[in-house]
Parts: C-alpha cells; sequence; structure tokens
C-alpha cells in the first residue's frame, strides 16, 4: 500500500512518465482542488474578518458544546437503529423465503423515495408532539435504513453459501454462525453505510429544522438566514468539518485493519433459502409496520392533506412552474455533474499518478461535507469575487455538481472498468483519432453505467433542499423549496401538492435502480 | 463397527430425482470417492450427508449414530461431519491459527491442537498468516486442517482439486491421502476425475442420474465395470460387437476369455477391452489371433500415447484406438499386428450402449 503511494508520488514528481495528459482531463481536476478548498478559505476569511480572537471565543462556549451534544448524539442513535433495521431487513428478503419476497425488496428501498424532510413534514403535521429528539431518530432512521440495507444485502448474496456451511460443520448454530462468520462478512458493507448515514446526519437540515432539533447544520443555518452573523456561522461550520473529519478517520481506522477480500473466485452454488414455519408471522408483521411507518405514513398524510386541500384549491400554476423548475435543475444537474464527472473518471482509470488519486478521492471527501457548508462557501465568493454569478443557476448547478459527483463518478467507474484499455488501442490501430475512438467504442460501452449516474444524480438534485436554498436563482422555486416555505409556516395542506409530486417523480428512478441492484447485482 | 452406512437413501427435487435409493457403506479409515459427472447427484449426496440438504427417505448413520432417518434429522453442527468444499473456502477475515481453531472448544484452542495441525498439513509456522497471503494449494491444506481440527467422524471433500493446476493438484492429492492415512480419518471425496478417483480411494461409487450404479475398489472397478457406459467413464475403452459362446468371444481377434460374471453365452455381445491390452507388433498374418490394421495417426503423450488403427477390411475395417506406453514408433499408413491379452468384459449388446 505505502510502496504504491511512494511509487506514485514518485511518478508524478519526476514527470510524466506514462502517458502525457491532455490539458481537457487534468484542467477539471484543478477546478476540483479549488472548489474543494473554497470551505477552508471561506472559515479563514471569516475569522479573519472577526479577529482570531473574537473566532476562537466563538468556537469554544457553552453553545457550541450543546450543539456537539446533540449533534453526536443523533448521529449515533440514528446510525446505531438503521444499521439495526437495515441488516434485519436484508438478512430476511436475501437468506429466508419469507412471503412475498420480492415485494418486500423494492418496499423496504421506497424510503429513498421520500426525501427526509418530505416524511418529518408529514409527522408534524399529524402530532406537533414529534418534535424533538426521538421524533427525528424516529423519522430519520426510517428514511437512512435502506442506506444499510442495500449494500448488506448485496454483501450477503455475494458471500459463498459454503462459508456458513463449514462453521455449521464445525458445530455452531445458525445463529452462532451468523455472529462468528455472517457479521464479520459483512462489515465492509454494514460500515460503509453507517458511515454514509452518520455523514448524512451531520449534514440533515430540513427534516431536524421542521422536528426542532437543533444539530450544528441547522444553527449555522440560523445564523446565516436568521440573524445575520456570518462569523458566528463559519466559526460553527470548522466545528461541524471536525467532527466530518473525525468520522472519516474513524471509517480509516477500522476500515484499515479489515484488508481481507473473499478468496476463492468461483462460481458459489445457489443458496437454498430459510423456511421461516411460524416465524413468518412475526416477520410479516415487522415488515408490515416498517413499511406502514416508513412509506404508509407520509404517503398517507400527504393524500390525506392533498384531499383536505382541494377544498381550499391549489395554486396550480405555481405548483406547475415550481414542477418546471425542479425538473430543469434535475435534468441540468445531473447532466453537468456527468461532464464534470467523466474526465475525473478517465484520468483515474486510464492514467497514474498524484492528480488521477486526486481525482479520485477528493469528491467522496467533498460529498462527505454538509451541501450547507458547501453552499455557504460558494455564497460567500460569489459575493465577494464573482458578484455576477450570484444567485444565477449556473452557480447552483456547479454546486449540484460539487455536492453529487462521486455518485456519477461511481457509476462511470464501474462501466469504464469492464472496457478494457485493448479496446480503445485496437481501435486507435484501425486508424481512428482518439477522439473518435471515444464516441465510437467507449461512451456506447459506458453508456448503461452513465445512465444510471445521471438517473441517481438526478433523483438527488431533486430532493435538494440546502444548497438549493441558499444557491438558487431569486424567484425559482423548486418542489422541495416551495415545501419548505410551507412547512416552516405549518401550511401542511398547501405543501401537499409539492410533496406529492416530489415523491412521484423521484419514486421512478428508485425504482428502476432497485429492480437493477435486485436482477443483475451480484456482487464477487 | 461401520463408519458410514447409508441404507434407500432418495431425494428428489420439483422435476429431477436427485437421489435414487443410493446404498453405500465405508470401513473406519478408509476413503471412499463418488464418481460421476456434474448433475449425477454426487453433491447432493455429500450435502445430505452432512445435514445441509434433507433427504425425503432412507437413513444415514455416521459412527454408529443414526444422523437422518424417519424421525431423526440432526442439524448440520449436531453431526461432527468435517467438511472440505471446493477452493478451501478459509475464512477471510480470520488467520490461519483462528481458522484452524474455529471448531475446536476453547480449551482444545489453547493447546497444542493447532499447532499440531499445521505441522500434519506441513504448514509449521504460518498460524499468524491472512488467508489471502496463501496460494491455493496451501488454502486447501489448512481447509483440511480445520476440517481434521476436532477429530470429526467423517470428513467430506466436495471436488477440492478442482482449482488447482495440474502439478499441484497431483501433489496436494498424495500429501492429502497420507495425511488422512496418518490420522485414521474416514472421508468421502466427491469428483468428476476418474483419475482422482482411481488413485486417492479405497473404495470407488459410481453415480449416474441419480443412482450409485456400481461401488467397487480402484482396481476391480477399471478391469469389471459392470456396464459400456462405467467402462467408459472410468477410462479408455474399445467397444467390439461379437458373439460369446461357452465363455470365449469368437471374434475378429480369435478366442478371447471372458471374464467371470459375464454372461456365458450371447449371440450378440458388446465387448470392452481396454487400450493397454492390445499388443501391436510386425505383421505376422500366419499366426492364428493376430489382425492386421494400418496405422492412422498417433497422439503422443510424453509418458504414453494413443496410436489410432483402421483393421483391414478382411477384419471388419473398423477404427480403433490403442495405448502404447513409450515413445511409439508407428508411421501413419504402417501395417501392424494386433494382440490381445488377458481376459475382456462382455455385455449383452444394446443398441445406446454403443451410441
Amino acid at each position: 500500500m505505502k510502496e504504491a503511494w511512494t511509487q506514485r508520488l514518485l511518478q508524478s514528481v519526476s514527470g510524466f512518465r506514462n502517458k502525457r495528459r491532455p490539458v481537457w482531463l487534468w484542467l477539471p481536476v484543478l477546478l476540483l482542488v479549488v472548489l474543494s478548498c473554497l470551505p477552508i478559505f471561506y472559515i479563514v476569511m471569516r475569522a479573519s474578518e472577526v479577529g482570531w480572537e473574537k473566532a476562537i471565543g466563538l468556537i469554544f462556549r457553552a453553545r457550541v458544546y450543546e450543539l456537539l451534544i446533540n449533534t453526536v448524539k443523533l448521529a449515533f442513535t440514528v446510525t446505531l437503529v438503521s444499521v439495526l433495521i437495515g441488516v434485519t431487513t436484508a438478512w430476511f428478503v436475501e437468506r429466508t423465503r419469507i412471503p412475498g419476497r420480492k415485494m418486500w425488496n423494492v418496499v423496504v428501498t421506497l424510503p429513498f423515495a421520500v426525501p427526509a424532510f418530505v416524511s418529518s413534514y408529514s409527522w408534524i403535521s399529524i402530532y406537533s408532539g414529534f418534535e424533538g429528539f426521538g421524533g427525528a431518530v424516529l423519522v430519520l432512521a426510517l428514511s437512512s435504513y435502506p442506506l444499510v440495507h442495500l449494500p448488506v444485502a448485496a454483501a450477503l448474496r455475494g458471500m459463498d453459501p459454503a462459508l456458513e456451511e463449514i462453521s455449521r460443520s464445525l458445530g455452531y448454530s445458525r445463529m452462532q454462525t451468523f455472529f462468528k462468520v455472517t457479521l464479520p462478512h459483512l462489515r465492509p458493507a454494514l460500515l460503509g453505510g453507517a458511515i454514509l448515514i452518520a455523514l448524512h446526519m451531520l449534514a440533515e437540515f430540513g427534516a431536524l429544522a421542521f422536528l426542532n432539533y437543533d444539530t450544528f447544520t441547522t444553527a449555522i443555518f440560523d445564523q446565516y438566514n436568521v440573524a445575520f452573523n456570518s462569523a458566528s456561522a463559519a466559526m460553527l461550520s470548522l466545528v461541524l468539518l471536525v467532527l466530518c473529519l473525525v468520522i472519516l478517520g474513524l471509517e480509516l481506522l477500522i476500515r484499515g485493519k479489515a484488508k481481507y477480500a473473499s478468496v476463492g473466485k468461483g462460481t458459489p452454488r445457489k443458496r437454498e433459502l430459510i423456511s421461516l414455519g411460524w416465524m413468518a408471522i412475526p416477520a410479516l408483521i415487522g415488515f408490515t409496520v416498517l413499511a406502514v411507518l416508513a412509506v404508509g405514513v407520509p404517503l398517507g398524510t400527504i393524500t390525506y392533506w392533498l384531499l383536505t386541500g382541494t377544498s381550499a384549491g391549489f395554486d396550480f400554476p405555481e405548483v406547475f412552474s415550481s414542477l418546471f423548475s425542479t425538473l430543469a435543475f434535475g435534468a441540468g444537474g445531473s447532466i453537468v455533474t456527468i461532464l464534470f464527472a467523466f474526465p475525473l473518471v478517465i484520468l483515474a482509470i486510464r492514467y497514474r499518478g498524484l492528480f488521477s488519486t486526486l481525482s479520485d478521492r477528493l469528491p467522496y471527501f467533498i460529498h462527505s461535507l454538509p451541501g450547507l457548508v458547501i453552499g455557504l462557501a460558494m455564497v460567500s465568493f460569489a459575493v465577494r469575487y464573482a458578484f455576477p454569478l450570484y444567485q444565477t443557476a449556473p452557480l447552483l448547478l456547479i454546486g449540484y455538481a460539487v455536492l453529487f459527483l462521486p455518485l456519477a463518478q461511481s457509476s462511470i467507474r464501474g462501466a469504464m472498468e469492464q472496457v478494457p484499455k485493448q479496446l480503445e488501442e485496437v481501435a486507435g490501430s484501425l486508424g481512428k483519432n482518439p477522439l473518435t475512438v471515444f464516441f465510437k467504442v467507449t461512451l456506447p460501452l459506458v453508456a448503461p453505467g452513465v445512465g444510471a449516474g445521471l438517473s441517481l444524480v438526478f433523483l438527488e438534485v431533486m430532493k435538494e433542499l440546502t444548497a438549493t436554498l441558499l444557491l438558487r436563482p431569486t424567484g425559482v422555486d423548486t418542489l422541495a423549496v416551495k415545501i419548505w416555505e410551507h412547512t416552516s409556516n405549518a401550511e401542511f395542506a398547501a405543501s401537499a401538492p409539492y410533496a406529492a409530486l416530489l415523491i412521484l417523480i423521484s419514486g421512478l428512478p428508485v425504482y428502476l435502480l432497485t429492480m437493477r441492484s435486485f436482477t443483475q447485482k451480484k456482487e464477487g | 463397527m461401520k463408519a458410514l452406512q447409508i441404507r434407500h437413501l432418495s431425494k428428489s427435487f420439483t422435476s429431477v430425482h436427485a437421489l435414487k435409493d443410493i446404498q453405500l457403506d465405508l470401513e473406519e479409515g478408509q476413503m471412499l470417492a463418488v464418481l460421476g459427472p456434474s448433475g449425477c447427484g454426487k453433491t447432493t449426496l455429500l450435502r445430505s450427508i452432512a445435514g445441509f440438504e434433507t433427504a425425503d427417505s432412507g437413513t444415514i448413520e455416521v459412527g454408529g449414530h443414526i444422523v437422518f432417518d424417519k424421525q431423526t434429522n440432526l442439524k448440520p453442527e449436531k453431526r461432527r461431519i468435517g467438511y472440505v468444499p471446493q477452493e478451501g473456502v478459509l475464512f477471510p477475515h480470520l488467520s490461519v491459527a483462528k481458522n484452524i481453531g474455529f471448531g475446536l472448544s476453547r480449551k482444545d484452542r489453547n493447546s497444542s491442537r493447532i499447532d499440531e495441525m499445521l505441522e500434519l498439513v506441513g504448514m509449521k509456522g504460518l498460524g499468524s498468516r491472512m488467508p489471502h497471503e496463501l496460494s491455493g494449494g496451501q488454502q486447501q491444506r489448512i481447509a483440511l486442517a480445520r476440517a481434521l481440527a476436532p477429530s470429526p467422524s467423517l470428513v467430506l471433500f466436495d471436488e477440492p482439486f478442482s482449482a488447482l493446476d495440474a502439478g499441484l493438484r497431483a501433489d496436494l492429492r498424495e500429501d492429502i491421502k497420507s495425511m488422512l492415512k496418518k490420522v485414521g480419518a474416514t472421508s468421502i471425496l466427491v469428483t468428476h476425475d476418474q483419475e482422482e478417483a482411481l488413485s486417492m480411494a479405497d473404495v470407488v461409487a459410481v453415480m449416474r442420474n441419480g443412482s450409485c450404479v456400481q461401488t467397487a475398489d480402484p482396481i476391480s472397478l477399471y478391469k469389471y465395470p459392470t456396464d459400456i457406459k462405467v467402462a467408459k467413464f472410468v477410462g479408455d475403452a474399445t467397444i467390439i460387437k461379437a458373439q460369446v459362446l461357452n465363455g470365449n468371444i469368437k471374434s475378429l481377434f480369435g478366442n478371447l476369455p471372458v471374464a467371470s460374471g459375464c454372461p456365458k453365452d450371447c449371440e450378440l455381445a458388446s465387448v470392452m477391452i481396454r487400450p493397454e491390452q492390445f499388443i501391436i507388433g510386425k505383421p505376422d498374418l500366419h499366426l492364428p489371433g493376430q489382425v492386421g490394421g494400418k496405422v492412422l495417426k498417433t497422439f503422443f503423450y510424453g509418458h504414453d500415447a494413443m496410436v489410432y488403427l483402421k483393421l483391414d477390411d478382411s477384419f471388419g475395417g473398423d477404427e480403433i484406438q490403442i495405448r502404447v506406453m513409450g515413445t511409439p514408433v508407428f508411421e501413419p499408413d504402417e501395417y501392424v499386428s494386433i494382440q490381445i491379452d488377458g481376459e475382456v468384459m462382455a455385455y449383452v449388446h444394446e443398441d445406446e450402449a454403443l451410441a
């Protein structure tokens, strides 16, 4: 590992030992480096404005401590509950003959289509008592557990059945085998999902604002938007960034030791599913309760408000205009993101060196930063150095691209790794120039990956609230923004059509992605 | 006491008969090879013995204890049967020593048992390695050590060598055979490789379409296969048609003695001759029992060679193959004489048998 690193470093320092990278390939990386440094610059800039002493005073005070406790408590509890739910659902769907297995596989991933701030809107519109810690854990765990369910289900599917059989033959019961063999095997998938949830909890804004639970993110927004205190917002952002780094470091620490990959490479035998017997009944009840809480309540509430709200009458032109801007931003954002991601992936796969490593890793780091912090940093820079960009669509699209780059990257990368370099070389040897080769050979082969990346980013952009609130052009409202505005004023019925539309249009990509994972994903 | 006794074991999947009335016996310390083409049910048999799959009917007794019958169906963890799957499948999150100690009690884990097992499989001092740091053959050795560590009453091997390359395979076979003998373990090896079965096992059971068609020691199996299909499956065979009269075959090769157990009189029989029973020489058509033919081609394999011949039209004009030890000295189109040495097998002729 270390050797590979030093070698790469040497290669990049000693000039271009490999092929020369074309300018169009490394310019986006440079841009990415600049963008990822923005939050740091932003914090330093604000701190020097108010004076370092005051800045330090803003960090070490009782309020920050209180926010720290709140944030950590929430992130930990939600992650823990989501892991418990996600592992359980994944195990039942992948390992047992639970009646309606295929249906449940789709149903348990449906919460993906319901943004957390929409489901929290539906819960508090039922009863305001859901505000506070308990409600926040309930709502956020119910919308986060698919992040554990999906990777764990894939890992369970890819696991060689012989591992568990050997454990049984050596005298361990099914339960003991689960803890001694299966769980360790699931660790990387489990850890990945858990880290993602913990980072999401640091970044979550809309749901927590509705549920009236203060974390760093909501406090930063208040400082910036309500109290107009940018210095305080910047210092809180600094603590939040440190918290992100702690979580990322924790991941490295835990994962570092676990270097194992699966040893054999033969095709695992088809697995016998476990018959549940009478246990099928409690399992079915559990799944039903989960579906009702995670999907039924939001959908039911929205339907209720839709029906009661119809009498009051909706502002249809406004609904359509925000639907249009949501779709437009979704399409624009996903296309910009893909265009940005392509050179990064090509650089990472076809070339080696420091730049490639950076282009590969940096977006993941940025993705773990809260959208609010990135939004704030971009706003303050636009105001100061690029005022014409401030509150324009291009700035918002760049913001989306920075936020969701890793999603596009991993989809394209997966497809790109299936395209052997020799194929491009053969095309070159047949007299085609590199650009023709790219359009005639590479692009058609990676098209499915690009499609998956597009729909994934499209989905995320449409659900995005925080950065959109900060960066959107004046007067342009997306569905998410509309829900936010109406719900903040307790106008639940007025939010309903926007919420319904948002769930409807984001449900489709979710469905497509889940079906894809169920039919073809087989992790080796 | 039998180490393993299986009676009337049957199992069917939704449309296929996976196991049909299987009967098997195995003495303590012996190795049984279950040989058959893929899909013959041999893996289902192995998994039913281990308890990973449940048969429909029949009984399985291991070391005098019933593990499966109408009333009983012991869980895999209660059967004390070791299992070595294809490619070993070590626990990737555990070190070699922890893999071996996996099935041991806490007390045994702290004793010298793990070191003993490491020494047995010839991997002393490698206990702290992780599985991905081992070669394929080493992984297989550790998988064996892991299965043997709790002293199981029976060890099952599921095509354990199929993922290894040829040279390694031969070495590992010998090593494993001697390791099993050293600890006196009783074992079952499932394989589709006849050479593996014949060279390793004390008893070979040939399976076909869910049935056990013949169970015998390797030499008897090779010399006296129960039908033409088994004959062809366990080795190369030349089949000719002939009449059997009074225990002798009137064939184009002259009078040939028929092995005991074959039909003594039969109008039309299929006669099975092993390639090494043929003797090729310079043509001397005056001697009895000699047939002439022309060499078509030879395939040279190093330790031996396969000679393809076309018999003279006066002898039927068939094409036959003959195994010759050492380097062949025959050129294409050369004329040779052919003799047959030893007993041959004869079966009542069935049309499909020749297909």
